[in-house]
């Protein structure tokens, strides 16, 4: 009995440390310590050890925190020391992955590999953002309307091309004329010269596109899924327009379907509808879907999605714009184009809504 | 009366609860892989040039529109008793529940080889080589790797037609040529896969293969219609797998390809298990395939014999620098019947560098002196190999 209980807590242990193991990102760090050794002996001791391996997960966590976006890294650099003294609690495993001893220098090197726990890290920053300072409930209401579009037709115009040519010619003669002796021989010597001088110009029309705006649902997921741990209260669209008014999302998603941006009066009467809720925070944005291919490695259907949106605070009468994202592209992989492209907007839309997070918190947004 | 039943009632109990338990024992300690069928290693766009006769061959469905490997492959999975793992046939891993490994039939060599050895008779070699795959889908590396091959001769009259040689490829595949069966062999190699729980943390992986200039000519020369990545992938899968097998090791692959990126990611119900990305290793390995050369041993009036030499470069090395540094070489001896007419060398050489790979993985832990000084740098290989092979016990 007491086997199968242990068996159940290592199986939990177990997966418990799978789970970690895959919410984490794996970081090597080096440190070198130079030491006091002791006359007859080259052998590091243990505090040397330990001293270097703390070091050198210093030295990992500073290689991981490089790879912030500037937002982010502007957000940590107000809190480095709450990290850097408490690395225990935002380093999920670690382990020596090698080290050297050069006991003519004295000097030990280690190399370290680190698994960071990005969700405890997120959480950190987020805790000390203003939004995340909020309580629940209290935190700033935040609304958006992403469209996730494909591509219905794309309309493409030949370059329409001018070829402008001159020609221009000249010849120049010679006459010589010699005489001899029983008359006169006359020769004449033409030159002829010809210059051929093309130009032009070409006009190229941009290609129209016509999208298909299809379901949003798992991009509101994705949204939802990094933007309310963050300290904001996701307001939907829908319920914007039942209680306060403001265009109709199908007004909204058929002007998406063939316009890159929303037309000046269907946005105003958004917007006007969200400050009339009260809502500060307002985001518009487009996921645009290509065409699949086949993703040569794995044979896999390979679909990219190019993310663009814009947040706006909407307290005042003017709209300002305090985050941006975009465009960027991310490719989705699945068996078939359907969950390549699923995998793809929910990549794309939790990485647009990380970023604008990160925004929202290095402008102190609540 | 009614003691003697009682303690009838609790001996029945008792002896159940110790079968029951004893069964979960037994049961827990095996461990659970989800079975994945049959995968061609390597990436897709070079599938149909790389497995010419086994993609045609996998392309036959039988009545019930399954493929007629898949089908011969898992019947065999059913009949094989495996000591230490539990096939997972009846439903799709979940990651989130700690069913994160696979097991995949993976082909990663096919050739054939056709030599004439005297108006009238010609010789034609038929290889099939692969491996059963174990890939953990949470560590994103390959756990287990048994490598093997199996090869039939077949001698004709005439040079062997296209529809010949593919017949005796579905011949290996679907039934057995003199017993030989390629899915049959493989099946017997799951029955001895161990998966080890004191596997080494430390995660190695192929990250660069280096044609040198020797190398890169023979290969553009012998092999036209291959693409350079190609091989590359198919030297790095190669080393991959005999240093997993024989150094009981993990080891990263060099590329997800179609069996991992997409064949046995579908047996996963988590759909972003496809957009796996392979992480970087501890420990790099760089390949550097220097050369191929063949030189005549012997010749007497019954015919000659040919080593045919593989040459390369083993570099490992950690983030605090070189651990291994050294070139490895390694013979594949051909008897050549006097008056034999063609000869071809592309598959040898193939074989050679196969057995450089197992041969040194070898020595990482054997690190047997006369074999580093014929086949290596000596004792600086030897010192080399003795210090990875501390590294890999201690960490």
């Amino acid at each position: 009995m007491k086997k199968l209980y242990l068996l159940v807590v290592l199986n939990c242990l177990m997966l418990l440390f799978c789970s970690m193991a895959s919410a984490g990102t794996s970081v090597t760090g080096i440190a070198a310590i130079n030491y006091e050794g002791g006359v007859f002996s080259s052998e590091v001791d243990a505090e040397t050890k330990d001293k270097a391996v703390q070091k050198a997960l210093l030295s990992a966590w500073k290689k991981y925190t490089s790879t912030f976006n500037a937002a982010k890294y502007k957000a940590y650099m107000k809190m480095e020391s709450d990290f850097t003294d408490n690395l225990d609690q935002f380093i999920a495993s670690s382990h020596v992955i090698d080290e050297k001893n050069n006991s003519d220098d004295r000097k030990y090197t280690v190399a370290v590999k680190a698994v960071i726990n990005d969700v405890a890290v997120d959480s950190k920053l987020s805790s000390a953002s203003a939004a995340g300072n909020t309580g629940s409930g209290e935190g700033s209401l935040f609304s958006f309307i992403f469209v996730a579009r494909d591509t219905a037709a794309v309309k493409s115009y030949d370059a329409k091309k001018t070829s402008i040519s001159k020609s221009e010619s000249a010849s120049s003669s010679k006459e010589n004329s010699a005489m001899s002796g029983s008359g006169m021989v006359a020769g004449e010597s033409r030159k002829s010269i010809s210059k051929t001088t093309t130009g032009g110009s070409t006009v190229r029309k941009a290609d129209k596109m016509k999208y298909v705006v299809s379901s949003a649902a798992d991009v509101d997921a994705a949204m939802n899924e990094v933007l309310s741990p963050a300290g904001f209260e996701v307001v939907d669209y829908a319920d914007i327009v039942s209680e306060c008014g403001g265009a109709e999302p199908e007004v909204i998603k058929n002007e998406f379907s063939t316009q890159a941006e929303l037309s000046r009066s269907v946005r105003k009467s958004a917007i006007s509808g969200a400050r009339e809720c009260e809502v500060p925070l307002f985001a518009i944005g487009t996921l645009d879907a290509g065409m699949e291919d086949t993703d040569p490695t794995s044979g896999l259907k390979r679909v990219y999605v190019s993310v663009n949106a814009k947040v706006y605070n909407i307290v005042k009468r003017l709209p300002k714009k305090v985050a941006s994202v975009g465009p960027v592209q991310y490719a989705g992989l699945g068996p078939s184009a359907v969950v390549a492209k699923r995998n793809a907007l929910a990549k794309a839309a939790r990485e647009a809504a990380h970023s604008i997070v990160d925004q929202l918190n290095a402008k102190g947004v609540k | 009366m009614v003691t003697s039943y009682c303690a009838k009632i609790m001996a029945f109990f008792v002896l159940g609860f110790a079968l029951v338990s004893g069964a979960a024992e037994a049961q827990a300690e095996k461990v659970n892989l989800i079975y994945s069928g049959f995968a061609f290693l390597g990436e897709h766009v070079d599938m149909d040039n790389q497995y010419k006769y086994s993609n045609q061959i996998y392309k036959l469905s039988g009545t019930d529109g399954r493929p007629v490997v898949e089908k011969t492959l898992s019947d065999l999975m059913l009949k094989a008793k495996c000591p230490k793992i539990n096939i997972i046939t009846d439903h799709l891993g979940q990651l989130q529940d700690g069913e994160n490994l696979a097991l995949a039939i993976a082909l990663d060599w096919e050739n054939v080889t056709v030599e004439k050895i005297e108006e009238g008779l010609v010789k034609a070699v038929y290889n099939l080589h692969g491996q059963v795959l174990v890939f953990d889908y949470s560590k994103k590396e390959i756990v287990s790797s048994y490598p093997f091959g199996v090869r039939v001769t077949d001698s004709t009259q005439k040079e062997p037609t296209e529809e010949h040689k593919l017949n005796m490829f579905r011949r290996l595949y679907l039934e057995d040529i003199e017993g030989v069966s390629f899915l049959k062999t493989l099946c017997d190699l799951v029955k001895k896969i161990d998966i080890r729980s004191d596997a080494s943390c430390l995660t190695f992986k192929v990250e660069n293969v280096v044609l040198e200039d020797k190398a890169e000519k023979y290969f553009k020369k012998n092999s036209p219609n291959t693409r350079l990545d190609a091989f590359k992938i198919f030297a790095a899968q190669q080393f991959s797998s005999f240093f997993a097998k024989n150094l009981h090791t993990s080891i990263l692959p060099y590329t997800k390809g179609e069996a991992i990126g997409n064949k046995m990611a579908g047996r996963f119900a988590n759909g972003d298990v496809f957009e796996l990305v392979i992480p970087d290793g501890d420990y790099h390995i760089t390949l550097t395939i220097r050369g191929f050369k063949k030189v005549m041993l012997d010749e007497n009036p019954t015919g000659q014999s040919w080593a045919y030499g593989t040459y390369a470069r083993m570099k490992i090395e950690s983030a605090l620098g070189e651990i291994v540094n050294s070139k490895i070489k390694n013979a594949a001896v051909k008897i050549l019947p006097k008056g034999q007419q063609s000869v071809a060398d592309d598959s040898i050489f193939a074989e050679s560098l196969l057995a450089l790979f197992d041969k040194t993985t070898k020595q990482i832990n054997q690190c047997d002196s006369d074999w580093l000084e014929k086949c290596a740098e000596g004792s600086s290989t030897e010192e080399q190999f003795s210090v990875l092979k501390e590294k890999i016990n201690k960490y």
